[in-house]
């Protein structure tokens, strides 16, 4: 799944970034559009201008324009539109045509005003020298003033060129000559209108090159050259946008499908989360069910195991010999641990299932240490350990009582377990700044291995120890871990491997300072009629004990043997023969295994409730089916539920209640 | 008798009517509109009278370019920074915006290439634009009207900016032959019509012309007798245009001044050799239209010219100290 979800994740990405540089390349592509454009534009803006120059030009030659603002405006705004345009090889061609019109526009502005004004002084001129001349000695001149009067206006007027130049220069020289012997005021005259004529002359033509180079200027040309290659740049863009936007277009489908896909297969992810959560369920179901039935069948046996030793400890009319006592210690001993081990897988699944019921209350916190170091007293003494318990304040703690010995004990039988002979074992506890009573159990131990050290409070981990003598399941710190965190504490540890471990956990104080009375533990059976002996005496009471396992039958015959006056015990394989004794006589109280052959004892009891005869009659279910799940089902249809193996104080003290 | 009150009255109509008709003349009336800004071109005043804008204090654009000396300085050359003289006449600012191109070689192609000439020419304000921005950055009144106007604040460009706004408010408009050319004839005396109609018998109009009567085109100075070798003592500033295309066609060529105002900006000419507007249209005819001077008609066309002094922010420049 990880693997899917990293590749998807990666091809979303890669997509994704595919997208954004597609865009950057769209982006890139519109603004060389617009610049290739603007280009397009800016080149079209000067052909337009240079029509206009040429236009305007031509209408002041005309005289249809009397000034010249026109055209210098036209060419103030050329300069600046080629200062606008970079220059290159392509932009050469057009710069250089219009720099060259430009050129030419200015010299045809300057020559046309000398022209005009020559013109305008030739008629003038003539007019006036030949009015001097007409009644002079020079009239002669007369004739070739008309004869250049007349060459000149044929030149202005057909504009015809360098012919028309020659022949006037020829007749200027002419009258050039004849003026040698003039008298001055005459001869001035003259030269003046020579000088305009030849003005007249030199501009005509130089106006006439002039208006050639305008009218056949490289201008369109330049354009045509400029936009030919502008076009195919734009065309370019446009193909290269095109292509662009199909590819856009493609990652975008590309994308959906990706997105389709992912989402596709993250339904079938979570369709197969389901399935497995659902199969997952089923096998803690199975698991649950496995305990359960495993610790019945475990603590059927361990019942016999612990019963009988109880009762050959306790036996007064036959006391054991001293290795009789503790031969039967180890028996003692060895199912007590048995049984410990089995209430811990229990505990375990029981936490581990969220099913771990807890009733806090305030707990007087010196007791229940007193209780635990009692409890360990003999391991520490067998293996050699000195107990000690530390100084502490006198407090009261929020915790379930139960569990709490559970942790105590755990921890200092671990602390004594995993030591070594001669060590120590020290308990001690004070209050945190939080407003915790910080317990530490300090030993002096073989320590935990620095490597080790993280595995602590795995399940089923002996970090190293699977090999050793020491007995253990690997469960008891997780449990110990689970327990104190369901009473809202805190475990943690520091240990050196060779040197010891402390552990210490953590649990919150109880705000009220309230005393509370507390029941010493009692190892001795009381006497079951210890009350009735002297209040009534009525006769003996009929009790039936149905249960299947001939073992368990023989602890409870031996148990009522006690007082074989007082009890009349009569027993019951199945439920079916139960039946058959029940609808013969009459009983005081019935002891009820659950777990029976065919009809459970369950069964048996609800089929018997149903009958008014059997409504009130005490019914005490004694089980080894310890699992919470089997109490809730039985719940009202039992007085009292106890479970295997029997701890036969407390059943006394049930007995004594209902009979 | 209808038909003839009709046609009577058709006359009259159209008499009326043609009284305010412009006239189609080659000198065009200066269009009296403002674009620029005001704040814009507040800024560009106060830029344009700021001495620190030349290296030692002392001269500010205004200096050479006074607006009650007809917009320039009334010398032959102008005194830049110490005292030192400048080596061609000042011109005109006054319509300046006009002009084609500027300076007396038309080296600038706009006013704003043209602020770089005297703001950094040794002998005239002798600065630089790092300077000149430096010290305008000093100031927090310009730091002020700057950041107002411009994103940017105080740069060469923005300064230009403000100055060429400035310089396109000095136009002067409604000056007598102007309104005379919007159809009012008696704007202009008889003597001052026949001043203009000699304008043009002569040629003068030829360059002269257009709305700033010249200011459109270039021309050489001695078309018709070469003037340099009569005056003598050429210098590098007489070579004119060449000094720019390094064409020699263009040597004594020179862009024709406006004759806007003319009557306030003597002395004339690049090299101001002509103290009176006399002498200036007799040179002007014996060098350019290549005739003989007549004195009487010299003064007509002195008063035809003076009726081109027009008026900067409606008051008549013709008041100004001559």
């Amino acid at each position: 799944v990880e693997h899917r979800k990293i590749i998807t994740l990666f091809v979303s990405i890669l997509l994704i970034m595919l997208l954004a540089v597609l865009t950057w390349f769209f982006v890139n592509v519109h603004i060389d559009y617009q610049f290739h454009q603007t280009r397009i534009e800016k080149i079209r803006h000067i052909q337009q201008e240079v029509s206009d120059l040429v236009r305007n030009s031509l209408l002041v030659e005309k005289g249809e324009l009397q000034h010249f603002d026109d055209v210098a405006h036209n060419q103030q705004k050329l300069e600046n539109m080629l200062h606008n345009i970079a220059e290159n090889e392509n932009t050469q061609p057009l710069i250089s045509a219009t720099t060259q019109i430009i050129a030419t526009v200015t010299q045809i502005k300057s020559s046309h005003a000398i022209f005009r004004n020559s013109l305008l002084y030739f008629p003038r001129g003539v007019a006036t020298l030949r009015a001097e001349l007409v009644n002079s000695p020079f009239a002669s001149i007369i004739e070739k003033l008309n004869i250049l009067e007349r060459d000149v206006t044929q030149l202005i007027i057909t504009n015809s060129g360098d012919q028309s130049k020659n022949i006037l220069n020829a007749q200027v020289d002419a009258i050039r000559m004849a003026e040698s012997d003039l008298p001055e005021h005459l001869g001035s005259s003259i030269e003046q209108l020579l000088r305009h004529t030849r003005v007249l002359i030199e501009h005509s033509i130089k106006l006439k090159a002039l208006n050639k180079q305008l009218l056949n200027n490289n201008v369109n040309t330049g354009v045509q050259q400029l936009l030919d290659i502008y076009q195919n740049d734009l065309q370019h863009d446009i193909t290269e946008a095109d292509t662009v936007r199909d590819r856009f277009y493609f990652t975008i489908f590309l994308l959906i499908a990706a997105v389709t896909f992912i989402w596709w297969k993250q339904q079938e992810t979570k369709k197969a989360l389901l399935e497995e959560k659902i199969s997952a369920d089923k096998a803690n179901q199975a698991k649950s069910e496995f305990l359960s039935s495993m610790s019945h069948e475990l603590r059927t046996p361990l019942n016999a195991i612990l019963g009988f030793t109880q009762l050959l400890e306790n036996d007064a009319e036959a006391p054991l010999n001293d290795a009789q006592k503790v031969n039967i210690s180890y028996i003692s001993n060895g199912g007590k641990h048995l049984l410990s081990l089995i209430n811990q897988v229990l505990d375990l699944s029981t936490i581990e299932s969220g099913k771990a019921e807890l009733s806090i209350e305030a707990i007087h916190l010196s007791h229940s240490i007193e209780n635990a170091i009692q409890l360990v007293t003999t391991l520490a003494k067998e293996s050699d350990i000195n107990l000690q318990v530390g100084i502490g304040p006198d407090v009261y703690i929020d915790a379930d009582i139960t569990k709490l010995q559970q942790v105590l004990l755990n921890l200092l039988s671990n602390a004594i377990k995993y030591n070594e002979k001669g060590g120590s074992v020290t308990i001690d506890w004070a209050i945190t700044h939080t407003g915790f009573i910080r317990i530490k159990i300090h030993d002096t131990g073989i320590g935990i291995a620095q490597r080790h050290q993280h595995k602590v409070f795995d399940a089923f981990n002996r970090l190293g120890q699977e090999t050793s003598v020491i007995e253990g399941a690997g469960i008891g710190l997780v449990v110990t871990k689970d327990l104190l965190e369901l009473m809202g504490g805190t475990i943690n540890f520091e240990s050196e491997e060779g040197k010891g471990s402390t552990f210490w956990f953590e649990l919150p104080l109880t705000d009220t300072n309230i005393e509370y009375s507390h029941s010493s533990i009692q190892s001795a059976i009381p006497n079951l009629f210890a009350h009735q002996d002297e209040q009534n005496l009525t006769g003996p009471k009929n009790i039936l004990y149905v249960e299947d396992n001939s073992a368990n039958r023989k602890l409870m015959q031996t148990y009522f043997d006690k007082w074989p006056e007082k009890v009349n015990l009569q027993m019951a394989e199945t439920a079916e023969i139960a039946l058959e004794i029940l609808s013969k006589k009459q009983f005081d109280l019935i002891l009820m295994d659950i777990h029976l052959p065919g009809q459970s004892g369950k069964d048996l009891t609800q089929m018997l409730r149903t009958h008014p005869e059997f409504k009130n009659l005490p019914i005490i279910a004694i089980t080894a089916a310890a699992m919470k799940n089997d109490l809730s089902l039985a719940n009202g249809l039992f007085n009292v539920y106890i479970t295997k193996p029997l701890d036969f104080v407390y059943l006394t003290e049930v007995l004594k209640k209902y009979l | 008798v209808k038909p003839v009150l009709l046609i009577l009255f058709y006359l009259l109509l159209s008499a009326a009517l043609s009284a305010d008709e412009p006239l189609n003349e080659p000198i065009l009336p200066i269009a009296d509109k403002q674009n620029s800004d005001p704040k814009l071109l507040s800024l560009g005043r106060k830029l344009f009278n700021d001495k620190r804008l030349s290296k030692d204090g002392s001269i500010s654009c205004a200096s050479c370019h006074a607006l009650n000396k007809g917009g320039a300085d009334g010398r032959t050359v102008p005194v830049g920074i110490q005292q030192q003289l400048g080596i061609i006449n000042t011109p005109t600012v006054f319509n300046s915006s006009l002009n084609f191109k500027q300076y007396w070689d038309g080296r600038a192609n706009n006013l704003s290439d043209q602020i770089d000439g005297p703001i950094q020419n040794e002998a005239e304000m002798g600065s630089n634009w790092p300077a000149v921005i430096a010290v305008l950055k000093q100031d927090p009144n310009y730091q002020k009207k700057f950041t107002q106007y411009f994103d940017n604040g105080i740069t060469i460009t923005n300064v230009k900016k403000a100055i060429v706004s400035f310089e396109h408010s000095l136009i002067t408009p409604n000056s007598r032959f102007d309104l005379y050319l919007k159809g009012n004839k008696k704007a202009i005396s008889a003597d001052e019509l026949t001043g203009y109609n000699l304008f043009k018998q002569y040629g003068c109009i030829s360059c002269h012309q257009g709305m700033a009567v010249g200011g459109n085109l270039f021309q050489k100075l001695g078309i018709m007798k070469d003037y340099f070798a009569d005056r003598g003592n050429i210098t590098k500033a007489d070579f004119g245009r060449f000094n720019v295309t390094q064409q020699e066609a263009d040597r004594f060529v020179f862009k024709v001044p406006s004759l806007r105002n003319i009557e306030l900006t003597a002395p004339y000419f690049h090299d101001g050799s002509a103290e009176t507007l006399d002498a200036a249209i007799s040179t002007m005819m014996i060098y350019q239209l290549g005739v003989e001077p007549i004195k009487s008609d010299v003064q007509l066309i002195a008063a035809f010219l003076k009726t081109l002094t027009g008026e900067y922010q409606g008051a008549g420049l013709w008041n100004t100290e001559k």
